[in-house]
């Protein structure tokens, strides 16, 4: 089909524009930020000084450990349960669509729904999390939120609730496009549902798993919702997250240039994580 | 043998059955909790008086309104224009040659993947000095650039699978470029535009990090007015429930119209069923 260039540019240039203006061009001016002490107060050049404020600072370190935590375990859970509910889902059963849908309901909803019933069911006198430990494991229960040993824990768990469904979705989808020969064929010469599950399954879906891993991990690294309702961060800095810091920085204390300092740490690594998928994102490979 | 088979089907339904339970029991416990008065909140007797007032109470809240009508707004625009500019975009990307095309097409799905708190502060502070700040066109700006690289990719999948013959047949014919979008290339791939503009909505409609840093009181979202709830002093459990539930029906509702083509979206077409 001949086409001219004016016809190219009129379907591509509004995008693009759109594009530049309101994503390269803040990207490029929270970088030039991160150069500048900039608050309320001042707005000067100070070069790399915010830099190595930020790797003196203690509370940077913690951040970082808290995000590092919060992807690590998160992530590998919603893998793990995600996987055993896509392996269950593979069976076959009647009312598999009606009970698909109930899975899937975590992962649409509002962030903040979420957030907020499970901010409601860890209420430490009164919510369901602490009647049901007491009545049917006897065990008196947490403030899940408030204690410094089980808030971490307590804001992964919603990211698990939530976006387990994502993951077991997305591996349930693989699993149906497995070559059922190759299956078959590997039974018939006696090996055992786990042998299969560990030395085939697992290898022909690679792909699939490292696309699941790496959608979730690129998310959880920037989680917001799930802690900034339940703790803000807290308690202390307990909950406190690479993203959490950089928005009280920015939002809270109005310390323009440190929270861009943070924010451009954090843009360099999701940009590592998704040169990592580039490799991954071939669609043909996948079909 | 069959005896087996049998076994296995009632192991997978417990199993299913309780996989469910798990996650649709703090959805339950929304559901339930905005039916209760407050009273009854915390008392975990499964038999209760079920009461509207929580419904009623929130629904006739002017604020409460107001925000739901913010939401439905910015998300219908923003929607509508992200589906216009990003249609242009990825027909561009399936049909013409351009150079770099697929380095451009994953630097353009990178911008969706960065925090977003990487453009927040720029956006905060221009939005301040030129009173977009709490304003309707503000947030639809955002939220179609924050829609845009999703909507270039899913559609992108969606007009590849049109046959290019069916384009050119109708060119030679004498149909210009736009009569053959309008009589061809859309409605072929009409279902698929269509899951993908209810994504969008979902998206902005759930969106909460930018309209908690970019609306004040006036265009606020519903997102952020049911946050507000637990800034009270003393929290209004069930009102708080029952406005969760509302803000998630249409939600719920339009997941369920596009769930075959949900984690195609979710991941920007990477996954197709």
């Amino acid at each position: 089909m001949r086409t001219r260039k004016v016809e190219i540019f009129a379907f591509i240039l509004p995008g693009l524009l759109f594009l530049i203006i309101f994503s390269l061009y803040p990207t490029l001016f929270t970088w030039y930020t991160s150069f500048r002490d900039f608050s309320i107060f001042s707005n000067n050049f100070n070069g790399l000084r915010n830099y190595f404020e930020l790797f003196k600072d203690n509370v940077f370190y913690i951040s970082l450990k808290n995000s590092l935590l919060y992807v690590i375990f998160a992530v590998g859970f919603e893998f793990i349960i995600g996987m055993l509910i896509a392996l269950l889902f593979n069976q076959n059963f009647k009312g598999k669509s009606i009970a698909l849908i109930f899975i899937m309901l975590p992962m649409i909803i509002p962030p903040v729904v979420s957030a907020l019933s499970f901010y409601m069911m860890y209420d430490p006198t009164l919510g369901l999390m602490n009647y049901i430990l007491k009545n049917l494991f006897h065990i008196s229960g947490f403030s899940w939120l408030t204690d410094p040993k089980t808030a971490i824990w307590a804001v992964v768990l919603i990211d698990i609730w939530q976006w387990t469904p994502f993951v077991s979705l997305v591996l349930l989808a693989g699993l149906q496009y497995l070559p059922k020969e190759t299956l078959e064929a590997a039974r018939i010469d006696g090996a055992n549902s786990i042998q299969i599950f560990f030395s085939i399954t697992i290898k022909l879906m690679r792909k699939i798993i490292m696309i699941a891993l790496l959608f979730r991990t690129v998310e959880a690294f920037k989680a917001f919702e799930s802690i900034f309702i339940t703790t803000k961060g807290g308690p202390g800095y307990n909950t406190r997250t690479l993203n959490i810091y950089a928005y009280i920085k920015g939002f809270e204390f109005m310390k323009f240039g440190e929270a861009a300092t943070l924010a451009i740490l954090m843009l360099f690594v999701s940009s590592f994580l998704i040169s990592i998928f580039r490799k991954f994102f071939s669609k043909e490979e996948i079909k | 043998m069959m005896k087996r088979k049998n076994v296995l089907q009632v192991v997978i339904y417990v199993l299913v059955i309780l996989v469910v339970l798990l996650f649709f029991i703090p959805i339950y416990w929304i559901v339930i909790t905005s039916f209760k008065s407050g009273a009854d909140v915390f008392d975990y007797r499964f038999l209760f008086k079920p009461i509207v007032n929580n419904y009623r109470n929130v629904l006739k809240e002017a604020s409460f309104q107001k925000y739901y009508l913010n939401s439905l707004t910015v998300a219908l625009i923003s929607t509508l224009f992200a589906m216009i500019i990003g249609f242009g975009v990825s027909y561009g990307f399936s049909r013409f040659s351009i150079t770099k095309k697929e380095a451009l097409s994953f630097y353009i799905l990178s911008m969706r993947m960065i925090p977003p708190i990487v453009v927040a502060i720029p956006f905060f502070l221009m939005f301040r000095s030129i009173g977009l700040y709490d304003s309707y066109l503000g947030l639809i700006l955002i939220y179609i650039a924050f829609n845009l690289p999703f909507v270039i990719w899913v559609l992108r999948g969606f007009i590849d699978e049109v046959p290019i013959e069916l384009e050119e047949a109708a060119m030679i014919d004498g149909c210009s470029r736009l009569r053959v979008l309008r009589y061809v290339t859309i409605p072929i791939s009409f279902t698929g535009i269509l899951a993908t503009a209810v994504l969008c909505f979902i998206f902005v409609w759930n969106e909460f990090f930018f309209a908690l840093i970019l609306t004040g009181v006036n265009r606020r979202t519903v997102t952020v007015g049911v946050y507000n709830f637990i800034g009270f002093a003393e929290i209004s459990w069930g009102q708080m429930c029952a406005a969760s539930l509302l803000v998630s029906i249409p939600i719920i509702i339009f997941g369920i119209i596009v769930r075959k083509n949900l984690i195609s979206g979710l991941t920007f077409g990477a996954l197709k069923e």
